[in-house]
C-alpha cells in the first residue's frame, strides 16, 4: 500500500508543487511539516498516529534536555512502546502461556483491549529512527531544537512507513540545501528512481509473487530444478519488492530535494555474509551496527564475545521483522553465519586453507553466500517447520 | 561511466555528444512516463502490498 | 549511483522531464484511439476472462466500442444488462440466449449483451445504452430482476468502476437520486478511504484514459500483469484474446443428480422464501402485500433509472426453477404468481415495460435454481422477443 495508491500521486503531486511554489525555504518546511503530518494522519488514522504523537514529544524533549538520563529514559519509552503494540502478545505466548494458559488468556484479553486493531503504521522505523537521535543527542549530538525541523525528521512522508531508516544530522542538512531551489537534474533524477521502483515492484515483484503463490503450496511436487527455481524467484522477489519501494521512496524525496540513504548495492552479488549485509537493508544493518552491536561490546571483547554479540544483534534484528519465531531464527541464522564469516580463517590449518580457496575461486564464496541467503529466505517467509521441510526437498533428501 | 564508454563519448565532436545525451534523456523521460501510465492502471486493480510495509 | 552525483554527460535532466511529459501526452492520446477499437471481436459477451471475475475490468470506450461494432446506425439497439441469467451461465457462447433472440428479432434490430455475473439492472449494461442515448437513440435496454426486488441507483460494488468511468467522463444523464448516491457512498466513514481511492482512479482515467491503453494492449497485445484463475497457467501469460468463451452446457445428468442433497435443501428453502417478505397471510387466508416492503420496494425501484429511459427499459421478472416450484404447496405458487404480476404492474406504474419469464418453463430448461439451460434459454428469447418489438412500436422506432 502507500505508494501504491491514488492517493499517493495526487497527495505527492499537489504537495510538490506548492512546496516549490512557495518563495521562501521556511514556508517550505512548515508546509511540508504540515503535509507530511497530513499524509500521516490518512494512512495510520487517530489511533495509529496518537502513540507516534507520544513518543515524537518525549523524544523531542529528551533531546533538546541535553541531559543523558533523559535521553536513555527517551530511548527505554521508544523500545518499550515498539515492544508493547508489536511483541506483547507475542511475548505473553512465549513467556507466560507455559507457565499459566489462564493467566496469559486474560493478559492476552487486557492488551488486546489497551491496542489498536493492528501496530501503529511503521512503528518499527519511527522507534528506530527515535533511538538513533536520542543515542546521538546522548553522545554529545546537537538536538534538533526546530520542531518543525523535528517534526519533519519524524514524519517525512516518503521514508515514514518502510524507510530507509534516517539518520537525523545528514537528513537535516540535505533538507536544509534541497529546498532552497527546485533542481532540474532533482525532479529527473526522483522520476527515473521512481520509474525504477515501480517497474521492480508491479512488472516484477509481483509477477514473481503469482508465480510463487502458485507453486509454492505444491513444493513436494515439484521436480528438484522447479525447486530450486521457486526459491530462487522467492529470493528475487524479495529484494526487488523491498528495493523497489525503496528506490520510490528515494526518487520521491528527491523530488522534494532531499537525498535519503540508500538501503541497497547489488545484495545477490555479495561474496561473503559481511559483504552481504553491507549491501542488504544497508540502514538497518547499519542501524544493528551502531546502536546494538558495538554498544554491547562489537568485536572488541575476543571472538566469544564477538560471536555472542553477533547473535543477540541478529537475532534482534529477525525479531524487528515481526512477532514470530521464524524472524527470530533467520535473524539467528545470519548472526551464525556472520560468526562463521567473521572467524573461520583463525580456524588451525583449515581456516587458512578455506580462506585461499575463496580468494583464488571468487566464485565459491559467492555461490555459498548466495546459497546461504537464499536459504535463509525460507525462513525468513514460512513457519519453521514447512521451511526446513522445504530446505530438505531441495537438496532431495 | 565505463572507462571504455568514457573513451568513447570524449571522441565524439561535441554538438554529436549533445544530441546522443539529449536523446538518451529524452528515452529516459519517456521510460518514466510508460511507467507510470502503467502504475496508474496497475494500481486500480488488486494487488500485492509492499513487504516491508507490514514491518 | 546516480547519474547526477558521477557527473554523467549522458543525463540531461530538462530533457528527461521534456521526454517524461511528451511520453505522457502520446499516451494519452494513443489510449483515446485505441478506445475506438472492438478489442473483442469474437465474443457474444463479456465472459469471465474478459470480466472482474479475473480482475480484468472493461472500460466504458471499450464496452462501447463493443457495441457500436455490432449495431449499425439504421438497427435498432438491444442492449441486455443484469446477472448471469441474462449474460447465460449455462448457454455456450453459440447457444446464448440473446443470439437467440437477435435470429427472433430479425436484422432490423442488433441484440447485445452486457450482462455480468452478480451484477444488477443499474450496473455496467445500462451504463452503456445510458451512454449511447444520442448515438443510439433507438434503443431498448433489457435486465432481469426478481419478484419485488429493486436496486441502487449505484449498482453491486464490484462493477462501480464502470459507474465511475461513465460518470467521470461525463457520459451519463443528470439523474440526481444517483448523484446523491454517489455522493453518500463516498462519504460513508468507514469505507471512505477505499472509495476515495476509487473516486481518484476514476477522475485520473477520465483525463489520462490509462485504462482503455491498458486493456487494449491486454486484450491484443501482452498480458499486463498475470492473469488469475485462468484454465490453463500457460495462458497466464498471454493476452486475453487467447482466451476463449468456455461456457459449457449444464450436465446432462437429471437436475436432482446435478446437486448434493444439502444443496437442493438449501435451494429449497431460497426458493420458497421467494416473495416471502412481500406477502402476509390474512385470517382470510388470503396473500395481503406488505405495505413496507412493496412501498421500500417502489421508492427503490422508481429512482433506479433516470426518467427519460424509463420508456425504453424492460424488466424481465425471473423465476426459478419448477423442480422447485412444482412442490410447493398450492398457496406457496400462488403468492409467487401475485408477485410476479404486482411487480410488473409496479415497474409499469414506474414508466418502465415489464415482463415475466413466463410459466410455461420445464424443469430441463433450467441448469439451476435460476439458470437457464440452452432449451430455457430459447423459450426466453422467444417470450421476449414480442414485447421487444411491441415496445418498439410504443417507442415510434419502427416508423421510417
Amino acid at each position: 500500500m502507500i505508494f501504491t495508491t491514488y492517493w499517493f500521486f495526487a497527495f505527492t503531486a499537489i504537495t510538490l508543487a506548492v512546496y516549490w511554489l512557495l518563495p521562501l525555504p521556511t514556508l517550505r518546511w512548515w508546509f511540508l511539516a504540515v503535509a507530511c503530518t497530513v499524509f500521516h494522519g490518512h494512512f495510520a488514522g487517530p489511533a495509529g498516529m496518537a502513540p507516534i504523537l507520544v513518543l515524537m514529544v518525549i523524544t523531542y524533549a529528551a533531546g533538546l534536555s541535553r541531559r543523558r538520563w533523559a535521553c536513555v529514559a527517551g530511548i527505554v519509552v521508544c523500545a518499550l512502546t515498539l515492544c508493547f503494540y508489536k511483541y506483547a502478545l507475542f511475548f505473553i505466548g512465549v513467556a507466560i502461556e507455559p507457565v499459566s494458559t489462564a493467566y496469559a488468556a486474560q493478559l492476552t484479553d487486557a492488551t488486546k483491549k489497551l491496542m489498536p486493531g493492528a501496530p501503529p503504521l511503521g512503528i518499527s522505523f519511527f522507534a528506530f529512527e527515535f533511538v538513533h537521535y536520542l543515542y546521538e543527542v546522548r553522545r554529545g549530538g546537537d538536538p534538533i531544537r526546530h520542531p518543525v525541523k523535528f517534526l519533519l525528521f519524524s514524519v517525512f512522508f516518503p521514508s515514514l512507513v518502510a524507510g530507509p531508516i534516517k539518520r537525523y544530522s545528514q537528513f537535516l542538512a540535505s533538507l536544509e540545501t534541497g529546498c532552497r531551489t527546485p533542481v532540474a537534474g532533482n525532479f529527473s533524477e526522483g522520476m527515473r528512481r521512481i520509474a525504477i521502483g515501480f517497474v521492480k515492484k508491479v512488472a516484477i515483484a509481483d509477477n514473481l509473487t503469482f508465480y510463487i503463490d502458485l507453486h509454492q503450496p505444491q513444493f513436494a511436487a515439484l521436480g528438484l530444478f522447479e525447486r530450486w527455481v521457486l526459491v530462487a524467484c522467492i529470493a528475487l522477489r524479495i529484494l526487488f519488492d523491498f528495493s523497489g519501494y525503496t528506490d520510490i521512496a528515494i526518487g520521491t524525496a528527491k523530488l522534494f530535494g532531499v537525498d535519503l540513504p540508500e538501503n541497497f548495492n547489488w545484495p545477490y552479488f555479495a561474496r561473503n555474509i559481511q559483504d552481504f549485509w553491507q549491501r542488504w537493508h544497508i540502514s538497518l544493518s547499519s542501524w544493528i551496527r551502531d546502536y546494538i552491536y558495538i554498544p554491547l561490546g562489537g568485536n572488541r571483547h575476543g571472538p566469544v564475545r564477538r560471536v555472542t554479540n553477533l547473535l543477540i544483534a541478529f537475532g534482534l534484528c529477525g525479531l524487528w521483522h515481526g512477532p514470530a519465531w521464524n524472524f527470530v531464527i533467520w535473524g539467528i541464522y545470519h548472526g551464525v553465519g556472520l560468526a562463521i564469516c567473521a572467524t573461520y580463517e583463525k580456524l588451525p590449518a583449515v581456516g587458512p586453507a578455506i580462506s585461499a580457496i575463496f580468494k583464488k575461486e571468487p566464485l565459491v564464496g559467492w555461490v555459498l553466500t548466495q546459497l546461504f541467503v537464499w536459504l535463509g529466505w525460507l525462513l525468513f517467509f514460512y513457519p519453521v517447520a514447512e521451511a526446513l521441510e522445504m530446505a530438505r526437498l531441495l537438496f532431495g533428501l | 561511466m565505463p572507462t571504455a564508454l568514457h573513451k568513447f563519448w570524449s571522441a565524439l565532436p561535441a554538438p554529436v555528444a549533445g544530441l546522443l545525451a539529449h536523446l538518451g534523456s529524452v528515452a529516459i523521460g519517456l521510460f518514466a512516463a510508460f511507467v507510470l501510465y502503467y502504475v496508474l492502471y496497475r494500481i486500480g486493480l488488486p494487488s500485492k502490498p509492499f513487504i516491508y510495509v507490514a514491518f | 549511483m546516480s547519474a547526477l552525483k558521477t557527473g554523467n554527460p549522458l543525463f540531461r535532466p530538462w530533457a528527461v522531464l521534456a521526454g517524461g511529459i511528451l511520453g505522457l501526452a502520446a499516451l494519452v492520446w494513443a489510449a483515446r484511439i485505441v478506445g475506438r477499437i472492438d478489442l473483442h471481436p469474437n465474443s457474444v459477451r463479456f465472459h469471465p476472462m474478459i470480466a472482474p471475475d479475473s480482475q480484468y475490468e472493461p472500460t466504458m470506450a471499450e464496452m462501447r466500442a463493443f457495441v457500436r461494432a455490432r449495431c449499425r446506425p439504421d438497427q435498432i439497439l438491444v442492449i441486455v444488462g443484469g446477472n448471469s441469467i441474462l449474460l447465460g451461465v449455462g448457454q455456450p457462447a453459440d447457444r446464448v440466449w440473446s443470439g437467440k433472440l437477435q435470429e427472433l428479432l430479425g436484422d432490423r434490430y442488433a441484440v447485445v449483451n452486457l450482462a455480468f455475473r452478480g451484477s444488477c439492472p443499474t450496473d455496467g449494461g445500462a451504463l452503456v445504452a445510458e451512454s449511447l442515448r444520442d448515438e443510439f437513440p433507438r434503443q431498448i435496454y433489457l435486465a432481469n430482476v426478481a419478484p419485488l426486488q429493486a436496486f441502487d441507483t449505484i449498482g453491486i460494488e464490484t462493477y462501480r468502476f464502470i459507474l465511475f468511468d461513465a460518470y467521470y467522463k461525463g457520459l451519463l444523464v443528470d439523474w440526481p437520486p444517483r448523484t446523491g448516491d454517489i455522493r453518500d457512498y463516498l462519504a460513508d466513514p468507514p469505507h471512505r478511504a477505499a472509495r476515495r481511492e476509487r473516486d481518484l482512479a476514476a477522475r485520473a482515467d477520465a483525463w489520462l484514459r490509462f485504462r482503455d491503453f491498458w486493456n487494449w494492449w491486454s486484450a491484443t497485445k501482452f498480458f499486463t500483469f498475470a492473469t488469475p484463475y485462468q484454465p490453463d497457467i500457460k495462458l497466464a501469460y498471454k493476452p486475453r484474446a487467447s482466451f476463449r468463451d468456455q461456457e459449457t452446457d449444464y450436465d446432462t445428468l437429471p437436475f436432482e443428480q446435478r446437486f448434493s442433497p444439502a444443496n437442493v435443501a438449501a435451494d429449497t428453502v431460497i426458493a420458497r422464501a421467494n416473495s416471502s417478505a412481500g406477502y402476509t397471510r390474512s385470517a382470510t387466508g388470503d396473500w395481503e402485500l406488505n405495505r413496507n416492503h412493496y412501498d421500500n420496494f417502489l421508492r427503490l425501484a422508481t429512482r433506479m433509472f433516470p426518467d427519460p429511459l424509463k420508456p425504453r427499459t424492460l424488466i424481465l421478472v425471473g423465476r426459478n426453477s419448477p423442480f422447485y416450484t412444482e412442490r410447493f404447496e398450492p398457496e406457496l405458487r400462488e403468492r409467487d404468481e401475485l408477485a410476479i404480476r404486482e411487480t410488473i404492474l409496479a415497474w409499469e406504474k414506474i414508466g418502465c415495460a415489464a415482463m415475466d419469464f413466463g410459466p410455461g418453463f420445464a424443469v430441463a430448461d433450467f441448469g439451476d435454481r435460476t439458470h437457464l439451460t440452452t432449451s430455457g434459454g430459447v423459450k426466453l428469447a422467444a417470450a421476449t422477443a414480442p414485447h421487444i418489438r411491441a415496445l418498439a412500436d410504443k417507442l415510434g422506432y419502427l416508423t421510417p
